[in-house]
């Protein structure tokens, strides 16, 4: 991070859009994450099977099977900690998920500001850092505070 | 005598003078037997008898003697009149004529038929009434039949569902209308009022001609639907009214046109009724195409807001030229979809030129999201290049309709969606026609249920489903005289579904 704090962060892009995906990924870059970037599911599926991730920013629909909360669950279950980032450009986000392994930290509209974006990026990884390992990492994750970024 | 006393002595007495008359038949017991002559002398009220009284009367004619004998025979109820009538003919003069019951001994009714006349010496007063009586129950029953038949005629006229209206001359006079007519165009006289005077408001809508034609030619006229402006009130309020109706020329006997009956039934609930819901499923597929145009703006518009970020992060001019350009793209995304959906809305009232590939790939764009969510590879082909002339929003639906049916059918992986425009001909006009032709590789419809897909509120997708995109699609083409195709096979390797819309290249 720009603060320069601890190692870098290392955080996955999932988005069909390809202008979408490069510039957050560059913008990201830009902030000294370590960026990977993913067009679908089934390739965000791929690098979460390689790496655990500290930041995962993903669509929510996407061509191929699954969607975002597929992203999310396999993410979380790889690196409890991860913060989740769902974007969507639906006006609603359709039934609410009942597993809490798919709840987002965050929910996205797009589109975003940058600026604004960055700071709940930074907020969701300084509260992790500033709390213990859960021993319970999915109810933590169930009871984390469920932010909704206005456009 | 004067000569109208001396023609009534005869004609009815003498049977052999009456008209066609076989006097062979007069010896025959069953014909006397109905057939009675009679004298009733006027001085002494007595009545002599020419033949079987007890078959007329169901007394011997000892018993029926005198006058009073005979009236009392008589039901009560025709008494006054019988004896009215045979009193008025020696007054007057005049033959007598009138039809009465005679109740017999059993009880049983018969209708008898009598007809006399005054007669005399050469000078002076009649001194008796001279006639014959004859049976006619069996005509008075067929009489009766008739006027009940005649009287249920004329009650199902009067209270069918459909208006009538019979119509004379070459005037077009109203003969007969019935309620349901007097309802359709209330508050107006119309018997023997001609329908120039009556409903002077048909004649600007070509009604009028349409009668004259009719008449002319004897070709019944049939229409659907077919509008009606009825004007109302004082200040000629208009009032629309959409009938279903046939001219059908009325002939004579001997064949020729003495006028025209009118036959129909107002639709016009049915028809504002189908307006409305055509309406309402406009909105609602508008509703779900606006979450897909909101995913369609929503992504090129944040890739703007990204790349003007990511060019203010930069000193280097020509990494910032390459943000903008991409943010201007992306822009262009945006405003070509912007445009789609407004023309989507448009409503068409005069056709216009465009193309099959125009219109195809504008629906495309805003179906874009929807499709490749679905993971639907579209393969979009146009061999038609020249121009189409028609009401452009019509066939925008009809694609819309048909692409939203294809995504529906198509929710596993690796579905296609065919489009393509080919150059036919009509085979019997030689009308130069466009042909589009929509494919999936989906569920397909079973074969049973294709005779139905065109019916509304008829769906195979369910809760998912309100059954009236394709009904719209019938209706469109109906009403442009299109022609549409269906094909399908919902098993076996080959499934899917085929169609093909029909259009001329100029209306």
């Amino acid at each position: 991070m720009s603060k320069g704090e601890g190692p870098v962060k290392k955080v996955l892009v999932v988005d069909d859009e390809d202008s979408l995906r490069s510039s957050i990924g560059k913008i990201l870059s830009l902030q000294r994450f370590e960026v990977s970037l993913a067009a679908d599911v089934e390739e965000a599926l791929e690098r979460i099977a390689a790496e655990a991730f500290d930041l995962v920013l993903t669509d929510l629909r996407m061509p191929g099977p699954g969607d975002g909360l597929t992203v999310i669950q396999a993410a979380r279950s790889r690196n409890p900690e991860v913060v989740a980032i769902l974007m969507s450009a639906y006006a609603s986000l359709g039934p609410p998920t009942v597993d809490p392994g798919m709840r987002p930290d965050a929910i996205v509209p797009k589109p975003f500001s940058i600026p604004s974006l960055l700071k709940l990026i930074r907020t969701q990884l300084d509260m992790r850092r500033s709390e213990p390992t859960p021993l319970l990492p999915v109810h933590k994750a169930a009871a984390a505070p469920f932010v909704v970024v206005q456009r | 005598m004067s000569p109208a006393f001396a023609s009534f002595v005869t004609i009815p007495v003498d049977p052999v003078d009456l008209p066609c008359f076989d006097p062979g038949l007069f010896h025959q017991p069953e014909v006397l037997g109905r057939f009675v002559t009679w004298e009733w002398n006027l001085e002494t009220a007595e009545v002599r008898w020419g033949g079987n009284v007890k078959a007329l009367y169901g007394f011997p004619d000892i018993e029926l003697t005198r006058l009073t004998d005979v009236i009392t025979r008589i039901h009560p109820d025709d008494q006054r009149a019988v004896v009215d009538a045979m009193l008025k003919a020696v007054v007057d003069i005049a033959e007598f004529d009138c039809e009465f019951r005679a109740i017999w001994p059993d009880g049983s009714i018969h209708w008898l038929l009598a007809r006399g006349s005054p007669s005399g010496p050469e000078e002076g007063m009649p001194d008796r009434l001279i006639g014959f009586t004859s049976d006619i129950t069996p005509h008075k029953a067929i009489d009766e039949e008739i006027l009940r038949q005649r009287n249920v005629l004329e009650e199902v006229f009067r209270q069918a569902p459909a208006f009538m209206a019979v119509l004379g001359g070459p005037e077009h006079v109203f003969e007969l209308v019935n309620d349901e007519y007097r309802r359709m165009i209330p508050g107006r006289e119309f018997i023997g009022e001609r329908v120039i005077d009556v409903v002077p408001e048909a004649e600007g809508q070509g009604f009028l001609e349409l009668l004259e034609g009719v008449y002319r030619t004897g070709v019944p006229h049939v229409e659907y639907s077919r509008r009606f402006d009825l004007s109302w009130g004082q200040d000629d309020r208009i009032e629309v009214r959409y009938l279903d109706y046939v001219y059908q020329p009325r002939r004579d006997p001997d064949g020729c046109i003495s006028g025209v009956i009118v036959l129909g039934v107002d639709r016009t609930e049915r028809v504002c009724a189908e307006q409305k819901l055509i309406e309402s499923e406009k909105l609602a597929a508008v509703g779900l195409l606006a979450s897909s145009i909101a995913h369609e703006i929503n992504n090129p518009l944040a890739a703007v807001s990204n790349y003007l970020y990511l060019a203010g992060t930069t000193d280097d001019l020509p990494e910032i030229h390459e943000y903008l350009a991409i943010a201007s793209r992306e822009l262009e995304r945006v405003t070509e979809l912007a445009n789609q959906t407004l023309v989507f809305q448009k409503r068409s009232v005069t056709p216009v030129e465009t193309s099959l590939k125009t219109l195809a790939e504008g629906v495309l764009t805003l179906y874009a999201g929807q499709l490749r969510n679905a993971g639907v590879s579209v393969d979009n082909r146009h061999r038609v290049h020249s121009p189409l002339i028609c009401l452009e929003a019509d066939v925008r639906q009809i694609i819309g309709n048909l692409i939203a049916n294809a995504i529906a059918a198509m929710p596993n992986e690796r579905g296609c969606l065919l489009i393509r425009s080919t150059a036919v001909s009509d085979h019997l006009s030689g009308t130069l026609c466009q042909r589009l032709t929509i494919a999936d590789n989906g569920t397909g419809i079973a074969e049973a249920l294709l005779s139905r897909i065109f019916d509304p509120f008829f769906t195979t997708k369910g809760s998912a489903g309100n059954g009236l995109g394709l009904w719209i699609i019938g209706e469109i083409v109906k009403r442009n005289g299109w022609k549409i195709q269906v094909r399908s096979r919902n098993s076996g390797s080959r499934r899917g579904t085929i169609v093909c819309l029909t259009l001329p290249s100029t209306p």
